[in-house]
């Protein structure tokens, strides 16, 4: 018995041809017959199962993406799950590939699993700031490739870290170290205070200074 | 359902939100010259401001403002930013404003709740 891979009307045309001369020198199946394993289905509700309007109490509503109507009963026909005699084939036909983009609504976790550490991104911005920077002088066009690295480095090593479901933003400012400081920086955020949270470093050396900011917004 | 969906109204949208710090760092420090003492101030102020406005757009959105005062004295000053986010709902837009005596730098980040 040869196994088709799709099912058409037309007999012979669409089947694969075999190459076992007969069916005889086939391979036998590794199961015996009486090992195999019965159906966890009711006998009576396999060919029910099609329709998903009238699911047997044994078997699980699909879950299906929540943002269109459930299709009528006509498109599942189309995905079946067959059971020929101890051989099961699946036939899936591109009857959702049509669709368009979908946008995935959330999914409202509203507690976060592993909140944001401000200390442990802290010691991170600090590091990085010291190796990359160490006693570099101020070089005006060094720093402008150097912040957007340096940003770049910082935003990796939080993801690295490992905070799920949390955007982050970076934000790194490199100045030139003045005698009589002439520079005020202030930021606030309208957030969720209990999940979302901010780390700051500020880095000086003789000749210039560097402060680096990470923000931390939870997405529920 | 289709309301969470339409691209215009939960999208980051650049323009308006120049706008409304444009009209914050007027109205805070428009005409005044470079204060120090008066800086602290100014910058709160000015945050404040942007923030107000732009919770009145009543946009599902979490916002960050960050403000920047330099004296005009010849010191340099760079500034960078990297953001992991959504890029089809969130957005940033800075501003630079400078009068005779300062620069002043705003950055809004907006992402998407």
């Amino acid at each position: 018995m040869s196994t088709s891979v799709a099912k058409k009307e037309g007999g012979s045309l669409g089947r694969k041809q075999s190459l076992m001369p007969d069916a005889a020198a086939r391979k036998q199946s590794m199961i015996p017959p009486d090992a195999r394993r019965p159906s966890v289905l009711p006998p009576d509700a396999r060919k029910s199962s099609i329709d998903p309007q009238h699911a047997p109490q044994g078997r699980r509503a699909s879950i299906m993406m929540m943002d269109h109507p459930r299709r009528p009963s006509q498109d599942r026909k189309q995905s079946i799950v067959e059971s020929t005699a101890g051989r099961s084939t699946l036939i899936v036909t591109p009857g959702h590939a049509h669709r368009t983009n979908v946008r995935y609504e959330n999914t409202y976790k509203t507690e976060p699993d592993v909140k944001f550490r401000s200390a442990e991104v802290r010691d991170t911005i600090k590091d990085i700031f010291e190796r990359e920077l160490g006693t570099m002088k101020y070089d005006k066009e060094r720093c402008i490739s150097l912040t957007t690295t340096l940003s770049e480095k910082i935003k990796h090593s939080v993801k690295i870290l490992g905070f799920p479901r949390y955007k982050i933003v970076v934000v790194v400012a490199i100045g030139e170290q003045e005698t009589h400081p002439s520079i005020a920086f202030t930021s606030r955020c309208i957030w969720n205070q209990n999940t979302d949270n901010f780390s700051e470093y500020t880095f000086k050396n003789a000749s210039l200074y560097a402060v680096g900011l990470v923000y931390a917004m939870y997405m529920d | 359902m289709d309301e969470f969906q339409t691209g215009e109204e939960t999208a980051f949208v650049t323009d308006e939100v120049t706008n409304i710090v444009k009209e914050a760092i007027e109205s805070t420090i428009g005409p005044n010259a470079y204060q120090h003492n008066k800086v602290n101030q100014w910058t709160s102020n000015v945050v404040e401001q942007c923030l107000n406005q732009l919770t009145k757009l009543g946009k599902p959105f979490k916002y960050i403002v960050t403000c920047v005062i330099m004296q005009k004295n010849g010191a340099g000053l760079h500034t960078a930013s990297s953001c992991f986010w959504d890029n089809g709902t969130d957005g940033s837009c800075t501003v630079r404003w400078e009068n005779k005596t300062m620069y002043c730098i705003v950055s809004v980040f907006g992402l998407a709740i």
